[in-house]
């Protein structure tokens, strides 16, 4: 993201950092309502969240700073195409129907908290938990170093780069794992409502101004019919197989992120939970479509900007609206706390849940029988040693290693089988889906490496990505073995 | 509704929010290229579908505390 100038002034400065410091003292809060020194009460807040605050973190994790920058960024690029964005969110509401109700009621019986809790109480082996466990990890620590870069992106924009990157990520690192250690995910559904709303409000704002002053879909559909008609035109074949093979990525990928699914053991119950889910069906269209429609705004004002500055797509939109006096300091401050927000409730709630799948299924199968305070003292203080080595990484991984991190979703679909297959396929046994599971993730990693490194292997063969190959294998392997197994010897 | 029947229902939805059978450049459709206000239409109506569906098909347990 490149900005010549302070985004916000002293003023604005100071109002964002009494935000920030806002959510320690929500933090707090959280730790002050704690009800017992457990990992059920640190981790899932006692299973009780309500529907409001379980939607809104809900909404606030899944959300993170990409949709808000990012997003408008591809939709800048690709155009129209980046449509299929809405969809890919919507995809993962849809994965919910399918396990989130059975998985709830099993999580309540016999007390899970973090996904891999349930792919051992289903198989039952030990080898097959860890490797979920370390996809799951992997997946998330991707989540959190990509989020922290972006923080460290927007402070320097924000101040003009009166904070240097370095200490923006710091600082706003310490913030979120002070709040996020006093009252584990109570504090951080909290923060998260708070960001949440911040959030909705900011996207919401954003779209009807952009509305009002440009004047919409009419506004963009000729001014790119002038500037770049090329993106008029609709998906070839293997785009549609891509566009297809994204919706997959998010049923299969953003549906089972573990922050996602401990917030479906921490509702207070079942009704809570489908409330929740049946609002969230309707979030990707007032924050994905409406930031699509920013960027694409963006194209229609800005065209020919190269890939770097159409990353600040959304800035450069704000910036004319405040030119032409459309909008105050106050619009862009909303904006940049919406950022913020966005960015840091999907950090916390990653950390959170990447300490409580190092303390859970990692610590307690190798050292089992430490009393629960014990372990709620372990995590807190993982979350410190996590959030210290990602910050480290943040700041000194050199951009070619940025570019292997970027295989995220295609490693955890990988997952996918054991909870979806293993929720209703009674017979299924474990070294099917351990075999299903590490030939896919080979399979997936392989290939995006491959690609990475330069190779002639391209990262989605024939429109399809890696990783959902990668899943077809998986599933293809699991139902061979099966086949193999339920042969009678003769 | 059954569980299955959900699958099915969502699972079509979402195959059908491609534009799968636009293949030239179409008219202007609401200020969107036509191809463009098909996706945007049917990721309105999936959302729609999908609200039904949950509440259709989840049946909470009522003895829940």
């Amino acid at each position: 993201m490149k900005v010549d100038s302070a985004l916000l002034g002293p003023g604005g400065i100071a109002f964002l950092c009494f935000y920030i410091l806002t959510l320690i003292l929500i933090g707090w809060l959280g730790k002050k309502a704690r009800k017992e020194n457990s990992l059920s009460d640190f981790y899932l807040a006692g299973r009780g969240m309500g529907v409001l605050v379980l939607f809104l973190t809900l909404y606030a994790t899944q959300y993170s700073g990409n949709t808000l920058v990012g997003f408008a960024g591809r939709a800048y690029r690709e155009g129209y195409h980046a449509l299929v964005l809405v969809t890919f969110l919507s995809a993962a509401v849809g994965a919910f129907i399918v396990y989130a109700p059975k998985l709830y009621r099993l999580s309540k019986k016999h007390e899970f908290i973090t996904p891999a809790d349930y792919v051992h109480h289903r198989f039952g082996d030990n080898k097959l938990t860890l490797f979920a466990a370390a996809l799951c990890l992997m997946a998330l620590a991707n989540y959190i170093l990509t989020n922290l870069k972006a923080i460290g992106y927007i402070v320097v924009a924000v101040t003009g780069g009166v904070i240097p990157f370095a200490y923006g990520v710091i600082a706003l690192s310490l913030v979120m794992v002070i709040y996020e250690t006093m009252g584990g995910m109570r504090s951080v559904a909290w923060t998260d409502a708070l960001q949440g709303v911040i959030l909705m409000i900011g996207v919401i704002t954003i779209f009807i101004t952009i509305q009002l002053e440009y004047g919409g879909f009419e506004f963009i559909y000729n001014q790119i019919q002038l500037t770049d008609p090329q993106k008029f035109i609709p998906p070839n074949l293997t785009q549609k197989l891509t566009w297809f093979s994204t919706v997959c990525l998010g049923f299969f990928g953003i549906s089972i992120y573990p922050h996602a699914v401990q917030r479906i053991y921490s509702a207070k119950n079942e009704r809570t939970l489908k409330k929740s889910i049946q609002i969230m069906a309707f979030m990707p269209l007032i924050t994905t479509l409406f930031m699509v429609v920013v960027g694409l705004t963006a194209l229609a004002l800005f065209p020919g900007l190269d890939r770097q500055t159409s990353e600040g797509a959304t800035l450069l939109v704000l910036q004319d609206l405040g030119r032409r006096g459309a909008i105050g300091a106050g619009m862009m401050m909303l904006f940049l706390s919406a950022t913020i927000a966005a960015i840091m409730s999907t950090v916390d709630s990653a950390l959170l849940s990447m300490s409580s799948i190092i303390t859970k299924d990692f610590y307690t199968r190798l050292k089992p029988g430490k009393s629960q305070a014990e372990l709620t003292r372990l995590g807190k203080m993982l979350s410190w040693g996590i959030m210290a080595f990602s910050v480290y990484l943040a700041i000194v991984l050199p951009q070619t290693i940025w570019r292997l991190l970027e295989i995220k979703l295609e490693l955890l679909i990988q997952v996918a089988p054991a909870i979806f297959l293993g929720l209703y396929f009674k017979k299924i046994k474990s070294t099917s889906v351990l075999w299903g599971m590490a030939i896919g993730t080979l399979f997936a990693v392989g290939t995006m490496v491959a690609n990475k490194l330069g190779l002639d292997i391209p990262a989605k063969p024939w429109g399809i990505h890696a990783g959902v190959w990668g899943l077809l294998i998986n599933i293809g392997t699991i139902f061979i073995l099966e086949k193999i197994r339920s042969k009678p010897i003769e | 509704m059954t569980l299955k029947k959900a699958f099915i229902i969502s699972w079509s939805a979402l195959i059908l929010t491609i534009p799968w059978w636009f293949t030239d450049i179409s008219g202007e459709w609401f200020g969107l290229p036509g191809w463009a206000c098909y996706a945007m239409v049917s990721a309105i109506i999936y959302s729609i579908i999908l609200f039904f569906v949950i509440q259709k098909s989840w049946h909470p347990d009522n003895n829940e505390s």
